[in-house]
């Protein structure tokens, strides 16, 4: 059994739906899953994408439920971070992928070895356009490739293709913010 | 205690379209951690320029907006030109984002409130070490306020700073007193070779 959160922020796509009563489904379920749509999804948040965004973090669905809104979660209107439990023996139909294992194979071979994601991430998480960056030594395909693990690491991000049914969603706490608040774990 | 301020940074200048008028970006920072990745656009709409109750969230890391307006709000403008119209403003969102945040702004903003001092852009190598210049070698100067500064560029960046200042001095000099630069330095300034033997 694995647990995994979602957060959703006021006026967001799982916000306005309870996935307690009809699951998780992708916004696109018939494209094609291909490391290319993989990793935009990842990476640009596509519309078009087979998967589901799921984290390992309760504090990263925090940050996602608080933040990620379209307005700041109070008193009466609150956020929300729903727990999910996907059994060893998944559900019919339901794969989950680990963007770390699925990016890094395509990854040019001297680069496996010498990935430091921790030291890119304090690069990489700084406010970032999404053209590529000229002065990089990378194309912009393994440039590419390489932002999508540091920013699966950063959010603790596990992808899931297929439905998930509303029996695994086991929770949906609420949250609220207030300046002092900060996230228990 | 608070733990989270909101800096605001006006956006006006970002280049919007007949329907949609980009007002400022809301981005949390947690004290001593920096700014969150995440912040939300306040907008207004169809010329009225009034600010709209709900404001469009970005991720500042990836660089782009992770909603959109609903159907409803949409009024005459298509939901294709609408998504052009924020793919566009999401690169230069980022760009005013990242001059406001960037230690060297942050640091210049800090120094304005010590008038003796100016940042040293020339000796500078952000963002790993910042450097200032006393700008008047007779103006009165205190230590002191070199830390106060490495401490308030900690609270808006989340980065500690290991401070040093130099100058020249004589043995009857107050040190303290007659330093004139000072440099910070990243704390973690080491650690891309942190690996190497």
């Amino acid at each position: 059994m694995a647990t995994f959160y979602k957060g959703a922020g006021i006026g967001t796509h799982w916000h306005t739906r309870d996935s307690r009563r009809v699951g998780f489904t992708a916004r696109s379920p018939v494209t094609n899953p291909e490391t290319e749509v993989f990793m935009d999804h990842i990476v640009a948040n596509i519309a078009n994408s087979p998967y589901i965004s799921l984290t390992r973090s309760y504090a990263v669905a925090w940050h996602y439920a608080v933040f990620n809104g379209k307005r700041e979660p109070g008193p009466g209107k609150p956020a929300y971070i729903y727990e999910i439990e996907i059994d060893d023996s998944l559900p019919h139909g339901l794969n989950l992928l680990d963007p770390v294992k699925e990016v890094v194979h395509i990854l040019p071979q001297p680069l496996r070895g010498i990935v430091n994601l921790e030291y890119m991430a304090d690069i990489l998480n700084n406010p970032a356009s999404q053209l590529s960056n000229p002065s990089s030594r990378f194309s912009s395909d393994v440039e590419r490739q390489l932002i999508a693990l540091v920013f699966a690491e950063r959010d603790a991000e596990v992808l899931v293709h297929g439905y998930i049914p509303p029996f695994c969603v086991k929770h949906r706490f609420e949250v609220e913010f207030s300046p002092s608040d900060l996230p228990s774990s | 205690m608070n733990m989270f301020e909101v800096r605001s940074i006006d956006l006006k200048q970002v280049p919007g379209n007949d329907f949609i008028e980009f007002l400022r970006i809301e981005i949390p920072e947690r004290k001593g951690y920096g700014p969150v990745h995440f912040g939300r656009v306040r907008y207004a709409l169809n010329g009225d320029h009034i600010e709209q109750e709900n404001g469009l969230p970005m991720d500042l890391g990836k660089g782009i907006f992770t909603a959109t307006l609903e159907d409803e709000e949409l009024g005459d403008i298509s939901r294709e030109k609408l998504e052009k119209t924020l793919r566009k403003a999401a690169i230069e969102i980022i760009k005013i984002v990242r001059e406001q945040v960037d230690p060297p702004s942050i640091l210049k903003s800090i120094l304005k409130d010590y008038p003796y001092l100016k940042y040293d852009k020339h000796g500078s190598k952000p963002p790993d070490v910042l450097k200032g210049l006393v700008k008047d070698p007779e103006s009165p100067r205190q230590a002191e306020d070199i830390f106060e500064i490495a401490r308030r560029l900690n609270v808006a960046t989340g980065e500690d700073y290991k401070v040093f200042y130099g100058g020249n001095s004589s043995d009857d000099d107050n040190f303290d007193r007659v330093w004139t630069r000072f440099s910070l330095r990243k704390l973690n300034f080491q650690k891309a070779s942190s690996n190497e033997k």
